[in-house]
């Protein structure tokens, strides 16, 4: 009789807990932001310009962001995220780490642009394209 | 709308395919085999579409493709039906429901329904899923569908192994043909792909309790299921993840019903969702072994080799596919990369076993907490506290199903185990980011195989235990 009593309370725990948990999560799911944002769209929206202005639409680009401009204080796993969100705004263009491609991105803060400018003068014809995003065409030496 | 209608042709596709396999009239049957087919229709679209995409790469004309195969599909099971005696509709049909299991179905139908509400607020919220997804998933799919007649650059060796070009395409190519059906690119697809893989896991497990245990049962595991908030969230996320749940519950309970009708179909049914779990995910080829291993041990003694001649026969194609993808298509992956440099020194390191272990501890303590009163006690201990109340006897003829079960999750954790051990990557990080998730992938069939293995919640709530309706 006692494993019975045992049983019934433990079948209504988990009713309990599970309607307890389940409500929670609903109400936690409004917590992730509005249904009109879409942070990945507005980052692709932010490469428009630079789809736009490449010669080619397939094929291999160079990429640089913060961590790559030595003396730039940078989040890491937000420079992280932003390579990873370049890559598929980009698609099916596919981005290496660095500028030795003869076309590169560069998504740099303000900070960062003006240090890589400055070790870097003549080596690039550069089109800003707005929002912390330039187009590099490596010039022949 | 025409998001969700691209999707029907798939799951009426795999739906057939498992009544041609397994043509069992009764009510949970069917609806087993309506879920389970959602799962097989997308991951055999995947499958086409790849085959597709090899020979006819860029010529737009997957639809009749799909449609052939529909149609090929329909004539095969309505010529079966057409020659099978009429069904006894009042011995298909499940008996109305007592009082006490109406109140439990009502509990799961609430905690369903709020689930679904949650899935579909997460979905809204994160339209082109979490990081993995835009990582790989979506990505794939975009490099395939921008550049279908290059598509074969999507795997190409100048891109970073972080984007994992080497994953097996279930997602992505089902997407793309998705998207093709539609003729363009939306975030919709992937979104009610997502959904509906969770959506089918919890329907496959509820209908397989309601067809091997009772009613209050199936709403009981969809109750457990669908109450522990981080499985509900995992399948919004848009990953790969519940796909590989789905069909490693999916071959658990496949192997179950076989070793109770042993009728082959449903062993060839469980070679396409092994076939299926590999093409989804890097994980799903420890599936392959285990499942292997589990009708090695489980059917071929009791059955003979016919057994696993059957298994093979569904999971030859899938497979074989799988394996032309690895071979000739998918650079190095990071986890075999990783194995190949100091091998013998991650093996031997203490510090990462006793890390792993910890990990796994922490996983099987805490994950799946309902998060209420403070208490992080996780689902796991409670299902193994529920276990040791509501045990009942095992029948003979089940044993061999528990056995291929009880072998497949132990071969799949120790993939895994494997798997973090030759890590390439900081081990703690990528404990940290998975372990979760791959017990995810777990948990439906240890929810199943525990609730199977339980007396029915029904006979403990009734006054009168020998009542109760089978």
């Amino acid at each position: 009789m006692r494993i019975l009593w045992l049983q019934r309370a433990l079948l209504g725990l988990i009713a309990v807990a599970s309607l307890y948990a389940s409500i929670h999560n609903l109400v936690s799911t409004y917590a992730l932001g509005s249904i009109a944002d879409d942070p990945v769209a507005d980052w692709e929206q932010r490469f428009v310009p630079l789809k736009e202005r490449l010669p080619f639409v397939r094929g291999v680009i160079g990429y640089i962001s913060d961590s790559d401009v030595p003396g730039v204080i940078f989040n890491a796993p937000n420079d992280e995220g932003e390579y990873i969100l370049s890559q598929y705004a980009l698609a099916p263009i596919i981005i290496v780490k660095g500028t030795d491609q003869e076309w590169n991105v560069a998504n740099l803060s303000p900070e960062g642009f003006k240090l890589w400018s400055a070790a870097n003068a003549g080596s690039y014809d550069v089109q800003p394209l707005g929002r912390g995003l330039y187009l590099l065409h490596r010039l022949r030496n | 709308m025409g998001a969700m209608l691209i999707f029907v042709p798939a799951i009426i596709s795999g739906t057939l395919l498992a009544h041609i396999l397994w043509p069992d009239r009764s009510f949970w049957s069917v609806l087993f085999k309506v879920f389970l087919g959602i799962g097989l229709g997308l991951g055999l679209r995947s499958l086409l579409y790849f085959l597709y995409l090899l020979a006819f790469p860029g010529s737009n004309a997957f639809i009749y493709v799909e449609g052939t195969a529909l149609l090929a599909l329909l004539a095969i099971a309505a010529t079966r039906e057409l020659r099978r005696p009429r069904p006894d509709w009042n011995h298909a049909l499940p008996s109305k429901p007592t009082r006490i299991q109406g109140i439990v179905l009502a509990i799961g139908s609430l905690v369903c329904i709020l689930s679904l509400l949650a899935t579909a607020n997460y979905l809204l919220r994160r339209r082109q899923g979490d990081w993995d997804a835009w990582m790989m998933y979506n990505r794939a799919a975009r490099f395939i569908y921008f550049d279908q007649a290059h598509w074969l650059g999507s795997f190409s060796p100048e891109m970073s192994p972080i984007f994992h070009a080497d994953y097996p395409l279930l997602l992505a190519s089902d997407i793309v043909a998705g998207w093709e059906l539609l003729g363009r690119d939306s975030a919709a697809v992937p979104m009610v792909q997502s959904a509906l893989f969770a959506i089918a896991c919890a329907g496959l497990l509820g209908s397989s309790l309601g067809a091997v245990k009772s009613l209050g049962q199936a709403a009981l595991g969809i109750t457990l299921l669908w109450g522990v908030p981080v499985f509900v969230n995992e399948g919004a996320r848009q990953m790969a993840d519940v796909p590989l749940a789905f069909f490693i519950l999916a071959t658990g309970v496949l192997f179950f019903l076989y070793a109770t009708n042993r009728q082959r179909g449903l062993l060839v049914l469980a070679g396409i969702a092994v076939g299926l779990g590999a093409w989804t995910k890097n994980e799903g080829t420890v599936l392959v072994v285990g499942a292997v291993a589990s009708v090695l041990l489980a059917f071929v003694r009791r059955d003979s080799w016919t057994a696993l001649l059957t298994f093979a026969a569904g999971l030859a194609v899938p497979l074989a596919v799988v394996i032309y993808f690895k071979l000739f298509l998918a650079p190095s992956g990071d986890i075999l990369l990783g194995a190949s440099g100091g091998l013998a020194a991650k093996l031997a390191d203490v510090s990462r076993h006793t890390l792993i272990i910890q990990y796994l501890w922490n996983e099987f303590t805490a994950f799946g907490s309902w998060g209420i009163w403070g208490i992080s006690i996780g689902i796991l201990p409670i299902l193994a506290v529920y276990y040791l109340v509501f045990r009942s006897s095992i029948a003979q003829n089940v044993r061999a199903a528990y056995l291929a079960g009880l072998a497949m999750l132990g071969i799949q954790v120790v993939g895994y185990y494997a798997a973090y051990l030759v890590s390439p990557y900081d081990l703690a990080w990528h404990l940290s980011y998975s372990s979760t998730r791959i017990v995810a992938q777990v948990f439906p069939l240890i929810l199943f195989l525990t609730l199977a293995a339980s007396r029915e919640a029904e006979q403990v709530l009734t006054r009168v235990p020998s009542a109760i309706p089978e």
